[in-house]
């Protein structure tokens, strides 16, 4: 049975695209027959992040409507072969997304996948709540501030009150915390929330810490997910990430400042 | 001295949100006889129950068949029982556009599914204005039934019921949890969630958001928490946003009761 996973955070920006692209590449590297599904109606970037904007034809909304077939509309990632993306329509009302349509979908998709990834659109209207209602794991992505971690709270209430196994009564959905941009300079200022402060306003199991890093941007702007990028030290917290949620032991890393190497001792730089 | 009249002028009142206790009516069914007869006999032995208190009317459970209510005849037969009707909520457009003429409130149709009471509902209102319902009376149109209920509801101060809830999951914020009797939670409560209860509210973790105990009046209800990072506590109605001066409870075990009506809050040693 496909497992489905929704990448979600209340707050808009946090990097749930970011993520989504970043852990579906990572399943997908590790061999599982990974779909990663942009929820985000009308504004949708997932497939710029992935670099695969050039071939979209069909959509999430054309399948679900019918004009298209599932297969028409999934496009292969051009480095992982486990790894497809459906895209959102960049024109369609939000509305589309029904819930039968939506479930029709998933349920076709679980036939040839793993791991089914839903990115979530922000906040907690229609495309959002969507998006989270079939999922069986939820990633909370949240960035060490104070109303990012609201928001997320928010959702996680949702998660077990209005998802299909709350409804349901059954097994609740898994909680998965994943806090993204962590700076530990501007932490140790006092700029941002402490990990520890997100764990315990959170509660929930930690999966990861994605370290603030421009590759992330230099990374989106080429169309490749930062997990391709071994040398970066925020696709390294990924890959963590990915091998975390696959069942391994991984240490937390780049949780500290990096100490001031001897040359920038000796000649009094920071 | 102009510009303090000028002020005093200009400020005739204030906006503010507030939370509200109201009691709600319930319809299951309805005919206007058979509605004048279970509030007469609901009276005669509670004579007490609403004194000129506000009321919400209930419609999500009314069957279908009952499109047209006269809501102005219906306003009129409650005040000769000393009930207020403000409000209806829920019910059909039809509905809405008379209780509209009557002079009614309309509330949006309350989202909480029967029978599933220990489930955690989603908090709609998030704005300043919360209403709670606050002794749900049901009146059901077997007269048997409600004979029998209404002689175990003799006291005419509304009685808490003894049924503790059990929560063992967060509540996170924009939840509300209510309960009958006693509220216990095992878990944090996280900022911009609330506890109502009708009797004491008990949190084995952090209470960060608002805890209400004691709301059907009961003076005796005290809050307890693990660790006391609350947004606002409350008993019997009385409540105390947290401020600063608040601060040296925070994050120890707590306590918070009423003495000759007013809030005493104490950290548990
Ligand atoms: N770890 C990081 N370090 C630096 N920049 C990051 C990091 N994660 C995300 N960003 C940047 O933050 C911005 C928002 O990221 P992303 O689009 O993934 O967020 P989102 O949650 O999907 O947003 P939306 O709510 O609009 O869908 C992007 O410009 C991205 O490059
Ligand atoms: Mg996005």
């Amino acid at each position: 049975m496909a497992k489905i996973i929704v990448i979600t955070s209340g707050k808009g920006g946090v990097g749930k695209t970011t993520t989504s692209a970043a852990f579906a590449t990572g399943l997908a590297m590790k061999g599982f027959k990974t779909v990663v599904i942009d929820f985000d109606v009308g504004l949708r970037n997932l497939d710029l992040v992935m670099g695969c904007e050039r071939r979209v034809v069909y959509d999430f909304i054309n399948v679900i409507n019918g004009e298209a077939r599932l297969h028409q509309a999934l496009i292969k990632d051009k480095h992982s072969e486990n790894l497809c993306v459906l895209p959102a329509s960049q024109t369609r009302d939000k509305d589309a997304l029904t819930k039968e349509g939506v479930e029709a979908v998933l349920s076709d998709l679980a036939k040839d996948f793993d791991y089914i990834v839903c990115d979530s659109p922000a906040g907690i209207e229609h495309g959002a709540m969507m998006a989270l209602y079939f999922a069986d794991e939820a990633i909370v992505t949240t960035n060490p501030e104070i109303s990012s971690v609201r928001d997320s709270d928010r959702i996680l209430g949702i998660l077990q009150s209005r998802s299909r196994r709350a409804e349901n009564n059954l097994e609740p959905v898994k909680e998965h915390l994943l806090v993204n941009r962590y700076d530990p300079v501007r932490v140790s200022k006092g700029e941002m929330l402490d990990l520890e402060d997100v764990k315990e306003i959170l509660a929930i199991p930690l999966l990861g810490v994605i370290p603030e890093s421009p590759d992330v941007l230099k990374a989106s702007n080429k169309g490749l997910p930062v997990i391709h990028l071994q040398e970066s030290i925020a696709g390294q917290a990924y890959m963590d990430m990915v091998e975390r949620f696959l069942g391994e032991e991984r240490p937390h890393r780049f949780l500290e400042a990096p100490k001031p190497s001897l040359i920038q001792r000796m000649f009094g730089g920071k | 001295m102009n510009r303090h009249d000028l002020q005093q002028e200009s400020t005739c009142f204030r906006l503010k949100g507030g939370l509200v206790a109201l009691t709600t009516i319930e319809l299951l069914n309805f005919t206007p006889e058979a509605f004048q007869r279970q509030l007469s006999k609901t009276i005669e032995n509670a004579p007490r129950f609403f004194e000129q208190s506000p009321v919400i009317l209930a419609l999500e459970k009314l069957e279908p068949s009952h499109q047209f209510i006269d809501f102005h005849s219906l306003r009129a037969l409650c005040k000769n029982y000393g009930i207020i009707l403000v409000a209806i909520r829920g019910g059909t457009e039809s509905h809405r556009a008379v209780a509209q003429t009557a002079g009614l409130a309309w509330l949006p149709a309350a989202k909480v599914k029967e029978s599933k009471n220990d489930k955690i509902t989603e908090n709609k209102n998030d704005g300043n204005v919360i209403l709670m319902s606050q002794h749900q009376l049901r009146l059901e149109l077997n007269n048997n039934a409600v004979d029998n209920n209404m002689s175990e509801k003799q006291p005419a101060t509304p009685s808490v019921s003894s049924v503790a809830k059990v929560i063992t999951t967060p509540v996170r914020s924009g939840q509300q949890i209510h309960s009958d009797g006693d509220l216990i939670v095992f878990g944090q409560v996280s900022t911009g969630a609330e506890l109502l209860a009708a009797g004491n509210i008990h949190v084995y973790g952090a209470l960060r958001g608002r805890a209400l105990a004691g709301i059907e009046s009961n003076n005796h209800a005290r809050i307890f928490c693990h660790s006391f990072e609350a947004e606002l506590v409350s008993i019997g109605g009385n409540y105390k946003l947290i401020s600063e001066q608040d601060k040296k409870y925070w994050k120890k075990p707590f306590q918070a009761y009423l003495v000759e009506d007013k809030l005493h809050l104490e950290a548990l040693s």
